[in-house]
Parts: structure tokens; C-alpha cells; sequence
């Protein structure tokens, strides 16, 4: 399941190279299972395909690891096609019990009373991301190269090397490592600007193909756990491509909705969507940004009552901080979290302003 | 910049603000490029005088330190040491995510966070960010990021743990796909000695004592 995600994530880089032309600078051998032949364009773009095809087609049952900031985690991760419908299941190895598991678009976590998850949303705004990645089609291919580097052994299996690139510092890069012969993502790195790899993701052990039993599918139920349901509104490639299609791009960089706007922006990041959540105190006005591959979010509220200190925290990629602005005759308090910079995200959070619009226009 | 308005930020740094001077200084800052170079200048004095700056280059800090001897500035106290909420080493932050944020809270009037990119000093050639290594084509100097903690309290953590959870799930639940769900499902939130964060109040500091550095991001530096 989860795999289908990231398959939906990277359909885009696909889809940049095919239709837009992202610079692919290519020396790597065997890309497509022959040696000692240069490839061209097509050939990465082949492989990113496969790829893609693999995250939804293949069966897997594997056990990976997952480096975030500080934190080295095991993860359990099983996916297969039954009857037509992707299952996927997700198990936390270490301390407390926690397992995610989607059968089709119904994603149920199921985890010990008193844990975090259980405060999860029940629904996320469908589709935002794939709204966003409509227009970020351009931007895309201006913000990222894909870059093949030679080969790796991961989990006991070949694998081929992609690096897609930043080409500012205002977003990081990534390195993958692809299945040669299934072309399935066994390990992936989240790379900043000096090297350092804030997060990874790699298999330590994999079966691939039939050898996947569907029992492996079925969450262990741990005694006394809860669940939680997830609503997910599930997209094909072709709902996307349809909505892009019908869709006009932002006619710039700094959108606007429910009277709010970033005045900077790094190139190629666009606004993927907005919505205001009711909470029983206030309203709190969620933007989304995403440039196809990076995203941030900036959630806007009415400064508490008591104020609020002005806080930062940085974990792996993802980094979180507030802000203070003033809106109208009142001040918000501004939080942006996001796999970006922190440089980055500092000039964007400080450039967060509220925009007065005619009441008739208001929410259009 | 006024005088008055150097004064405040100078008393920030020391710790002798109260809130409404923090806020005023706060707000002024944000758009005012002359306070934030003083800013910028002062947190560089507080890093050098504590040393506490891991990628500080050595020629430049004995360069400054020695402007600071000259001055007579190292004559200014060292810093308290940062206390972690659950009453651990003062020197350890937490290492859950958002430990990181519990370990930066500041319950007096003011206290500051440098946090220090790469390119700080992209003036001085011997502390250079160097070519990318990955993106290879990245040009922008990385800049000194200047945050200030004040009076953080069980609410403000909350607010942003939620936040964060929030943004985390959207990724996995879009697009974010096995990364964006393994993030989801290592999440922690704090540790176990914060885990009674919801139940306080909002007045409730979450520490005590004078904190002018937070631990907890020096890894990142």
C-alpha cells in the first residue's frame, strides 16, 4: 500500500521526463539490464516507470530500516495484490505495537491506547497533492535534475542508483537505489546540501514475487489495541491527469486563499491546496505547498490567548517553526512544517501576510 | 536602529528582558534588516564566548575572540546551562522527535537559539560551504537562522506536536508514500517524561532556569 503512495509521488518525476524534458545527465551502465552501454533519457525514464509498475504490481515482504534525525527504526513492510486490490501492511518492530494497514483506500492503524496516532485526522482533504503536482509540472523540471549513478548492492540484491538533484538550496535531493532485476525501491536517501543524509530508507532482507504469502497480509490484532480509521480518497494517474488537464496553473508563486499569501516562495514551490479546519476555539487555516517532490505546510491560527513562544524543531528532514504576524487589528501565529531547509523555511514563514479582500470575494 | 532598541536586544541576549520588551524586539526585528544584523552579531558573540559552536572555524573564532578580549567582553558570564523538562542531564536533549522541542523550552522572559547553516561565514574562505555535493548547482549562501524561545509552555508544544503530526500525515496519506508512512509510524511525540503535556496548563512553564542554547539542535549545526 504505502508503496503505491510513493508510486504516485514519483509518477510525476516520470511524467516530467517523459513530457517536460527534466535534464537527465546519464553514465551510468545497465540501466535496463545491459552492460557497457551509455543510456539515454529514455532508458532512466524507463526505469523510473518500472519502477512505478513495481510499487503497485510486485509482492513484497520485507523488513527495512528507517533513519530520521536521531532515530533508526525497523519496519516490517508487506504488500501484494489480492484479488485485484492492493494490500499493503506496515508493522513497527520496536516498542509499542503499531501496524498500518490499508485494503484498498481504507487505512486502519492499529496501535496501543494512549498513542500518538490515535489523534490523527480521519480524513485529509482529497486530493490536495495531486492538484498541486498539476502545476508543478513546470516547476518540477526547473527545481530537480535526475542523475544516474552506477550500480549498489542492497538486502542481497543488485541495484541501480538514481540521484535526483536540487538545483537550489532551497529544497534537498534524493539518492535511490532500484531493484535491477524488478526495479523496486530498496533503499532511498533524503540528501542536504552538504552531503548529509537526514533520512534513509533501505530493506535489510526482502522476498520478492510469489514466495509472499497472503497471511502475511493480516494484522497480529495485539491484545488490547485500537484502531484507527483513516479515510484516504484514493487517485489513479488518470484522475490527475484529468483534473490537470482541466485546471489552469497559478498565475504566480504567491497564492492566495482565505485571505492569507506567502509574498516569497523558492522557485518551483506552488500552493497544492488550502482549507480552513473548525476547531471548537478557532479556525485554522491550512496551506499546502509542494514542488512535486518537497512539501510544506503553514497553519495559520489567531495568536492564543496567552500568546505563544516562538518555537523551532528539527527532526531528519522535516522541520517546524512558528511565527508571529499580524493580521488586520490582531495577530496569528503562524507554524510552517515541512521537509525543507530551515533557512528556507524561515524567509517563507516570515513572509506569511494576510490579505484584505472585498467580503464577496472572500473564500473564492 | 535606536539606541534604546540595541538595548533591549542586548538585554535579550542577557536574559534581562521582560515579555513585552521580547515582544517589541520580536517585532521589530521581523522587519528591520539593521536589528537583524545586530542580532546575527550578537548571537556570533554569545556562540564564540561559549565555544559551543561546533562548525565555528577556529581561525575566526580566535579572531573574534581576540576582538572580544580586546573589548572586554569575555568578561560576560557564561550562559546557564540548558535543562531538559523531564530533569535530565542539562547538557542531553531528549532524542524523541519534539524532545527536541521540549528540550528548547524556555520558561524565563527570554532566552536565544542560534541555529548556524553551513554557509554562516561564506565570507571567510576557510569555512566554506564547498561545492554541493549532491546538487551541485545550488549558488545561495545559507544564512545564520535566528530564533528566539520565550516562555514556552505545554500548550505551545502541543500545539505544534499536533502540527507536525498533521503535515506528517498528510504527506503519507498523498504522497509521500513508504517514507511518509514510515515517518507516520515511527512517530513519537515526546518523552515519557512529557507525556502529561496535555493535561497542563498553559501557564505551566515548562522549565525553569535561564537557557541561551538549545542542545538539542546542536547535532544539526
Amino acid at each position: 500500500m504505502t508503496m503505491s503512495w510513493f508510486l504516485r509521488k514519483f509518477a510525476w518525476v516520470i511524467l516530467i521526463i517523459f513530457g517536460y524534458g527534466l535534464p537527465v545527465q546519464v553514465g551510468f551502465a545497465n540501466a535496463l539490464g545491459e552492460t557497457g552501454k551509455k543510456k539515454d533519457t529514455s532508458d532512466i525514464s524507463a526505469l523510473l516507470q518500472r519502477m512505478n509498475d513495481a510499487f503497485a504490481q510486485v509482492a513484497y515482504d520485507g523488513v527495512f530500516s528507517y533513519f530520521s534525525g536521531n532515530e533508526l527504526a525497523t519496519l516490517r513492510v508487506v504488500h501484494k495484490l489480492v484479488d485485484g486490490a492492493q494490500r499493503e501492511r506496515l508493522v513497527h518492530l520496536n516498542g509499542a505495537p503499531r501496524e498500518i494497514v490499508r485494503h484498498g483506500d481504507e487505512v486502519l492503524c492499529i496501535v496501543m491506547p494512549g498513542d500518538d496516532l490515535l489523534s490523527l485526522e480521519d480524513s485529509i482533504p482529497a486530493g490536495p497533492f495531486a492538484r498541486a503536482f498539476v502545476r508543478e509540472f513546470e516547476s518540477l523540471s526547473n527545481a530537480y535534475a535526475v542523475e544516474a549513478f552506477g550500480e549498489g548492492r542492497i538486502a542481497g540484491r543488485q541495484a541501480l542508483r538514481v540521484a535526483i538533484k536540487p538545483k537550489d538550496r532551497h529544497r534537498y535531493g534524493y539518492r535511490l537505489w532500484l531493484d535491477k532485476e524488478t526495479a523496486l525501491l530498496l533503499r532511498s536517501e533524503l540528501v542536504d546540501h552538504e552531503g548529509n543524509r537526514l533520512e534513509i530508507f533501505q530493506f535489510a532482507s526482502i522476498v520478492i514475487g510469489d514466495a509472499v504469502q497472503d497471511d502475511a497480509l493480516e494484522s497480529e490484532d495485539p491484545q488490547g489495541s485500537m484502531v484507527s480509521h483513516l479515510r484516504l480518497e484514493s487517485k489513479t494517474l488518470e484522475d490527475v491527469l484529468a483534473q490537470a488537464s482541466s485546471q489552469e496553473p497559478a498565475a504566480d508563486s504567491a497564492e492566495m486563499d482565505d485571505g492569507w499569501t506567502t509574498t516569497w516562495l523558492p522557485d518551483g514551490y506552488r500552493m497544492a491546496d488550502a482549507d480552513v479546519r473548525r476547531k471548537p476555539e478557532h479556525a485554522v487555516t491550512n496551506l499546502i505547498y509542494s514542488d512535486g517532490l518537497a512539501a510544506f505546510s503553514i497553519f495559520i491560527e489567531p495568536m492564543p490567548h496567552r500568546g505563544a513562544a516562538t518555537m523551532i524543531s528539527q527532526n531528519g528532514a522535516t522541520v517546524a517553526l512558528n511565527h508571529r504576524v499580524m493580521g488586520g487589528s490582531m495577530y496569528y501565529l503562524v507554524t510552517l512544517v515541512g521537509e525543507i531547509p530551515v533557512a528556507t523555511a524561515h524567509q517563507i514563514i516570515e513572509s506569511v501576510k494576510r490579505v484584505d479582500r472585498p467580503a464577496n470575494q472572500a473564500g473564492q | 536602529m535606536s539606541e534604546q532598541l540595541k538595548e533591549s536586544m542586548s538585554a535579550v541576549f542577557d536574559d534581562e528582558a521582560d515579555a513585552f520588551e521580547l515582544r517589541r524586539v520580536l517585532d521589530e526585528a521581523a522587519g528591520n534588516d539593521e536589528l537583524r544584523a545586530h542580532w546575527h552579531r550578537l548571537a556570533l558573540i554569545g556562540d564564540v564566548i561559549r565555544s559551543d559552536h561546533t562548525q565555528l572555524d577556529h581561525g575566526l573564532r580566535d579572531r573574534i575572540f581576540a576582538e572580544l578580549k580586546a573589548e572586554g567582553t569575555l568578561e560576560v558570564e557564561t550562559a546557564p546551562q540548558l535543562h531538559s523538562i523531564e530533569g535530565g542531564s542539562p547538557e542531553k536533549a531528549p532524542k524523541n522527535w519534539l524532545g527536541r522541542v521540549t528540550g528548547i523550552a524556555v520558561a524565563t522572559a527570554a532566552a536565544v537559539l542560534v541555529m548556524v547553516n553551513g554557509g554562516l561565514f561564506t565570507d571567510d574562505s576557510s569555512f566554506s560551504t564547498g561545492p554541493d555535493n549532491f546538487a551541485g548547482a545550488a549558488n545561495n549562501n545559507a544564512e545564520l537562522v535566528p530564533v528566539m524561545y520565550s516562555q514556552a509552555t505545554a500548550a505551545d508544544q502541543q500545539r505544534q506536536y499536533g502540527f507536525i503530526l498533521r503535515h506528517i500525515q498528510q504527506n503519507a496519506m498523498n504522497s509521500n508514500g513508504m517514507t511518509g508512512f514510515a515517518k507516520m509510524a515511527t512517530f513519537q511525540r515526546a518523552p515519557a517524561g512529557a507525556q502529561s503535556l496535555p493535561n497542563s496548563s498553559e501557564e505551566d512553564d515548562l522549565q525553569t532556569g535561564s537557557n541561551t542554547r538549545s542542545n538539542a539542535l546542536e547535532a544539526d549545526d
